[in-house]
């Protein structure tokens, strides 16, 4: 035989053996096994999905938001949500949970439902959770979420604003600042584990991977703010008003110190949220005519543009004048006969306004309102902000100028008023009023930082201080008495406004207000108080505005002793 | 030459197939082993992330208290209604003249003016003469 026909003998051979085949297939099955194993058909995949799984759309952690002393404001804590699954879930068992949610919800589960999710209750608190946990019903399932809270329930509402049930923000900071605070939700892939529990398959890896939310520092102290919502609320409830707002600034940089509107709401209960007047920010969003606040603006542009000198008199002034078709009167008609300029601002003069207000350029006077920052905005981080209203100069005719000059026929916003007085404090220079002292993306760097930024020289030097000084005499022998601080020297300026609708004004209806700044000789605080339409019987400035500021001031000193003049320097 | 051996009585093996056998064996082995040991991390990581969370939990739950406790709301409330808190109807702050070293001095003199101011229901502070330089 040759050694070829040898070769097929055994190859005959070999394949005859039945080992080799049991040993070949053997190889093939777990050559399968780990091609299964690892790389499994992707229907086989989506049909496990289906029948085990549920992928759910789920809320993350937000951006916390602090005081400037690093006090948290907003921040996220985890909350239980509930959902069920339509093939496990008995449609009796809703009974069981009637009083525990909406009849609403008790209705959608007493039904039918289609496939394998939906929600019952979201973001409920640990201890109507846990009652809900322990009813163990079947089909009835928990997630994890995080839910925004806010510790300090309805104090800075207007300011932090809210977010909606998916952590999205609505108004104010949570709003403006979305883009920084917030974490796109996840998606959460869920499967029940033996025991009957769900188990979040995705969420360790996705806490991890996930993009983190970055942070927002405010520059309001959360004390000062809590001292003026107090004192406001406390004067609004007293006064019987309509509405309040106050705003404290630092008049050097525009940093905004205090921020109240009243009435106020807690986004911590959401039934707050639907009184609409509530959720308004009447220091951006509320424009009012100003009264006699705007006369110390009126008066340094008056002063500036020279249709006044500072040693100007103005002779046997009367209690009412005749302007156009129109009669300006004093407060009560009280005639305050001879007054020096500054005699106008302390007795808070109509009379002596209006006949500055002759005297405006209605072109020139225009462009200088609006370049102290009235009819526009003035651009602080938050939405909702009003522009005011200046009317054109083709409309300043008959009493209008006259109007201006007291503070009427001009609307405002809190904060423009505020930030023009803080123009007159700080020596001129209008600031853009900024309320974010620097925010941080989640990596941890700075995107943003507040700053001073001036908008513009509204004022000479030299007027300021004039100014300054008359506002100083408004406390000590003029209108505004009450808001005299023992301790620190305060300036300001009271306002009675009077309310227009339909182009009348009302009668008793008014707007009272006072705007001050203290330590007179060193300003470091600008603050404007507003009550609006008191209906308890006072509703001047002087009486029930005043006091108000006066008691704000009184409480923010003992913050900070390096405020109170010393003994022995008192004047 | 031998390509197979006997087994027991009649079966012959060849001994690559016994090789063969041993290896497959020693793969399934292995395969259960290691889906053994992935199990048992899996359940390690997962008792891991359970508590990674609940301590973030906790974590936040207590930043919450925190912020409810510093607030200035609790604070002023607890010190009104807990320790009779009442605002000063009189402010006073003396400026310590840079002068006086000893603290007695400056004690004394913190002492008089308290005193002096204390009929008006006084808060005073003392503070050094420089302190707003």
């Amino acid at each position: 035989m040759t050694s070829d026909s040898w070769g097929d003998v055994r190859l005959f051979r070999v394949l005859r053996n039945p080992w080799l085949w049991i040993v070949s297939a053997l190889f093939f099955l777990a050559g399968r096994t780990v091609e299964i194993q690892l790389f499994p058909d992707p229907r086989v995949v989506a049909q496990a999905k289906k029948q085990y799984w549920a992928q759910v759309t789920v809320s993350t952690s937000r951006g916390t938001i602090f005081d400037r002393n690093g006090i948290p404001l907003a921040i996220s804590i985890p909350s239980i949500s509930f959902f069920v699954d339509p093939q496990e879930w008995k449609a009796e068992s809703a009974q069981q949970l009637k009083g525990k949610f909406e009849e609403s919800t008790i209705r959608k589960l007493s039904g039918p439902l289609r496939g394998r999710f939906h929600w019952v209750a979201r973001k409920i608190d640990g201890i109507r959770a846990e009652e809900l946990k322990q009813l163990k019903l079947e089909g009835l399932f928990t997630m994890k979420e995080q839910k925004r809270v806010y510790p300090h329930g309805s104090s800075l509402s207007h300011i932090l604003g809210y977010c909606d049930i998916d952590d999205n923000g609505l108004s104010g900071i949570e709003r403006a600042w979305d883009r920084v605070l917030f974490s796109p939700p996840q998606v959460r892939v869920v499967v029940r584990t033996a025991g009957g529990e769900t188990l979040d398959l995705l969420s360790p890896l996705a806490e991890i991977t996930a993009p983190k939310a970055g942070k927002v520092i405010l520059t309001v102290d959360a004390r000062i703010q809590h001292i003026m919502e107090e004192t406001v609320e406390k004067a609004a409830v007293r006064e019987n008003v309509s509405w309040a707002a106050a705003v404290c600034l630092d008049p050097n940089s525009g940093a905004v110190k205090g921020m109240v509107s009243w009435p106020s709401f807690d986004a911590n209960k959401r039934e707050t949220l639907e009184v609409s007047e509530a959720k308004r920010n009447n220091v951006i969003g509320r424009v009012y005519e100003p009264g006699s606040t705007l006369k110390p603006v009126i008066m340094g542009i008056a002063l500036e543009h020279g249709y006044v000198s500072k040693g100007e008199v103005f002779h046997n002034c009367p209690g009412r004048i005749k302007v156009a078709d129109t009669t300006i009167r004093e407060v009560q008609g009280r005639a305050h006969g001879t007054q020096t300029l500054t005699d106008v601002l302390v007795n808070s003069s109509n009379v002596g306004m209006a006949m500055i207000g002759m005297r405006f350029r209605s072109q020139q006077m225009y462009e200088t309102l609006t370049q102290w920052g009235f009819g526009r905005r003035t651009n602080i981080e938050l939405p909702g902000e009003e522009e005011g209203l200046v009317y054109t100069p083709e409309r300043w005719y008959g009493a209008i100028p006259s109007n201006i000059a007291i503070g009427q026929g001009v609307a405002v916003t809190p904060l423009q008023l505020a930030t023009a007085i803080s123009a007159i404090v700080n020596g001129g220079t209008l600031l853009q009023p900024y309320l974010v002292q620097e925010a941080t993306d989640g990596s941890g760097k700075k995107i943003y930082e507040g700053r001073r930024t001036p908008r513009g020289q509204v004022l000479s030097e030299e007027t300021a201080v004039w100014l300054r000084n008359a506002m100083r005499e408004v406390i000590l022998r003029g209108t505004g008495k009450r808001a005299n601080v023992q301790g620190v020297s305060v300036s300001g300026k009271t306002g009675t406004a009077q309310i227009a609708e339909k182009g009348k004004y009302l009668e008793h209806r008014y707007v009272a207000s006072f705007v001050g700044f203290w330590p007179s000789d060193k300003p470091e605080n600008v603050l404007l108080v507003i009550l609006g339409e008191p209906k308890a019987g006072k509703d001047m400035g002087g009486l029930i505005a005043a006091p108000l500021f006066k008691e704000i001031v009184e409480a923010m000193l003992l913050l900070d002793a390096e405020m109170v003049t010393p003994i022995s320097e008192n004047r | 030459m031998a390509v197979s051996s006997r087994i027991g009585g009649n079966v012959r093996v060849a001994p690559f197939c016994a090789i063969a056998c041993v290896i497959l064996g020693v793969f399934f082995l292995g395969l259960g082993g290691l889906r053994l040991y992935s199990l048992s991390l899996e359940n390690h990581l997962s008792q891991l992330s359970q508590r990674t969370e609940k301590a973030s939990e906790e974590l936040a739950y207590l930043q919450m208290q925190l912020a409810s406790l510093v607030s200035p709301q609790k604070i002023y409330g607890t010190a009104r209604a807990a320790l009779g808190m009442v605002p000063p109807s009189y402010l006073a702050l003396v400026r310590i003249p840079s002068g006086l070293s000893s603290g007695s001095e400056r004690q004394a003199l913190v002492t008089f003016e308290g005193e002096r101011h204390a009929q008006k229901g006084g808060f005073l502070w003392g503070t050094p003469a420089n302190a707003r330089e």
